[in-house]
């Protein structure tokens, strides 16, 4: 899944430890969902999506389209 | 591996050292219990069943553990850590079982536990690579 976490961390001039702390996450959490290589539990998404006051679907983008809606 | 330690993980490391001191001592005890005194019977099976309370008590510790961490990401990781040390388990117990038959020494089941703890660590490193 991609996202613009770290986009929108550098728009706050956010350390990844920062992000971290206000997530109430590790450091390694938010490298790895970051980088995608972790997928967030939908009510981490959440949180994310409070903190940045953006919905889910504008941080987080499914890349796949396999599933038909 | 750096990671910062969490409320849970402080709490599972005050508790599991005075366990594991305990079990060392509950070994030594048990062993020359056996070895120097006739015990028979119920008694007998008592005192080597011993040992095995304390690390029974780890496994709960770490469940605890498990469930306890505040921490989505360092959870997923350690129980991918644990089931990749479940396979290897199973897979060189699987084997040595068979081994045995063609004459490899037998090997005492309460190995399993110490040699699992051990795969499931020695996992970690690389998924922490994998995934950061």
């Amino acid at each position: 899944m991609k996202n613009k976490l770290k986009v929108l961390r550098a728009e706050r001039d956010w350390t990844q430890a920062e992000l971290a702390q206000r997530l109430q996450v590790s450091r390694q959490s938010v490298n790895a969902i970051e980088s995608g290589k972790y997928d967030p539990s939908l009510p981490l998404a959440f949180r994310i999506a409070r903190l940045f006051e953006e919905p889910i679907e504008a941080i987080f983008q499914d890349d796949r389209s396999d599933v038909d809606p | 591996m750096g990671q910062q330690k969490t409320a849970s993980h402080r709490r599972y490391l005050r508790r599991v050292w005075p366990t594991w001191v305990i079990y060392l001592f509950v070994l030594l005890g048990s062993k020359w219990l056996l070895t120097e005194l006739e015990l028979a019977g119920v008694l007998r099976y008592l005192v080597a069943l011993a040992p095995a309370l304390p690390l029974v008590v780890v496994i709960v510790l770490v469940g605890q553990l498990m469930y306890g961490k505040e921490d989505e990401f360092q959870r997923a990781l350690w129980a991918e850590a644990m089931l990749w040390g479940l396979a290897i388990t199973l897979a060189a117990t699987t084997v040595w079982g068979f081994l045995e038959i063609a004459g490899a020494p037998s090997i005492r089941l309460y190995w399993v536990f110490p040699f699992f703890t051990g795969a499931a660590l020695i996992c970690v490193p690389f998924l922490a690579r994998k995934y950061t």
